[in-house]
């Protein structure tokens, strides 16, 4: 990842635009662009822009990607609508398998929007219910629950098949209007 | 596979692919001194959490020359994602390696020193699914994949990875496989996925609701992306034989409109009168 990517990222996932952030960090919009851009930027300015989106940049122990790194990859797929579900199936996978105590890091940093609803309201969804009561707050945020159903049926036209995977759903899930069997959430 | 360790290692000043740096900390003072670029991403950084066919067969090669080494000898029996990836269909991928390991605690020690060099998780080999193989003779034939120095490695017959899926029958990780394989056993009908599940489990499993409202629509025409991008048509699938159902019988789809629990063949369930039906 470079500096520029995870910039873009927490600013995204602060809804935050470039003039704002430019702003409230007295640095020049075209140079905050070219960062998201281009990647260079030194250690002291990161540092700076990112505190001014009320980051702090630290260095911990992770053995698996997290939750925001799947929103990045799961973003380039929307842009190029290329089909999100394996790409969810590998982050629910990365998250279920976890160990809890590398857990809460792997989910702390806010995934930056996918500009697909249902994606970001999986993605909470994944989380609160691999977190249960110590979920991030981010998870709550309206953006991240779906008002129209979304089941997740490989043979959408089967409505038999709905009610059960509706049946058979987590309450985490339900909660964002996500639905998926239960079975499909186990690692084996 | 990616590279692991970084640098070209072959500069005095270069220690396990790193530029060392003169007291001033500027690796550019000295004009001579080969200075490697930084590598955009920092090794060893996350594990990976996905393996294609290839990915699985490099690691299996390794895990040969390993156990070569190591002189032991041993097979792994496939089931799952990794037996239908590389048996079967260039199937998108897999996060781990599952399958029947003697023996088992020596390969997945080895495994896991594989793994490692390449950035995965340890136990991305390992024998998880093993309670769920089917038990005993089945008389489904295991496919060897790979003949090692040390190491053979099978795929479990279709009918075993069918039984297998047919058991699981999770709505979103079973319904490409399943479709699949529904094709590749000739298996025309749910009563007939039905059978396979209880002939590979002797009669200890049955199918659940949410595996026949599976198979019924895995039997319909299906679209599956390979993991080269192909897309795999399976066209909807035309029963040969009568079937007798409880709920359904000959319509275009050849299911049974009759009244639940009806005596006799079908409507229309004469093999005549369903070929070419679909």
């Amino acid at each position: 990842m470079t500096a520029g990517t995870l910039l873009r990222n927490a600013r995204l996932a602060a809804g935050v635009t470039q003039e704002q952030l430019a702003a409230s960090s007295k640095h020049l919009q075209p140079a905050i662009s070219r960062i998201e851009r281009e990647g260079g930027a030194s250690f002291h300015t990161l540092e700076h822009l990112l505190g001014s989106l009320g980051l702090r940049v630290i260095a911990v122990p992770l053995t698996r990607p997290t939750v925001a790194d799947h929103a990045i990859e799961l973003r380039q797929r929307v842009a190029a609508k290329k089909p999100t579900i394996r790409a969810l199936a590998e982050a629910t996978n990365n998250l279920v398998e976890a160990d809890p105590r590398e857990l809460p890091l792997l989910v702390a940093t806010p995934p930056a929007p996918t500009t697909d609803a249902r994606v970001d309201a999986y993605l909470a969804a994944l989380v609160d219910h691999v977190c249960g009561d110590t979920a991030p707050h981010w998870t709550d945020e309206a953006s991240r629950t779906v008002t129209e159903p979304w089941i997740l049926n490989p043979f959408p036209a089967d409505a038999a098949l709905d009610q059960l995977i509706r049946a058979n759903t987590p309450p985490a899930f339900a909660r964002h209007g996500v639905y998926i069997d239960a079975s499909d959430l186990a690692s084996i | 596979m990616g590279k692991t360790g970084g640098g070209r290692g072959t500069n005095d000043h270069q220690v396990s692919g790193r530029s060392v740096t003169g007291p001033t900390g500027n690796s550019h003072a000295e004009a001579d001194v080969d200075v490697p670029e930084p590598s955009p991403v920092p090794a060893p950084g996350p594990l990976r959490t996905k393996l294609t066919r290839s990915d699985i067969g490099v690691l299996l090669d390794e895990l040969d020359e390993a156990m070569t080494e190591a002189e032991i000898t041993g097979m792994i029996e496939l089931v799952g994602g990794a037996a239908l990836a590389l048996a079967y269909y260039d199937r998108l991928g897999t996060t781990d390696v599952d399958g029947a390991i003697y023996p088992s605690p020596e390969i997945i020690a080895l495994a896991d020193e594989v793994g490692a060099r390449h950035g995965l998780k340890a136990g991305w080999l390992n024998n998880a699914a093993q309670g769920f193989i089917p038990p005993g003779d089945t008389g489904d034939e295991p496919q060897t994949v790979r003949q090692g120095t040390s190491l053979t490695v099978t795929a479990a017959g279709a009918r075993t990875l069918l039984a297998m899926k047919l058991r699981a029958a999770r709505p979103i990780k079973d319904a490409d496989d399943i479709a699949f394989l529904l094709r590749e056993c000739g298996v025309t009908s749910l009563e007939g996925a039905k059978a396979v599940l209880e002939e590979m489990y002797n009669g200890e499993h049955e199918l659940t609701e949410r595996g026949e409202r599976m198979v019924l629509g895995a039997l319909g025409a299906r679209s599956i992306t390979q993991a080269d991008g192909q897309v795999l048509q399976l066209h909807a699938v035309t029963s040969l034989e009568p079937v007798v159902c409880g709920k359904w019988a000959f319509r275009l789809d050849r299911r049974c409109d009759l009244p639940p629990d009806h005596t006799g063949d079908c409507a229309g369930g004469s093999a005549e009168g369903i070929a070419g039906s679909v």
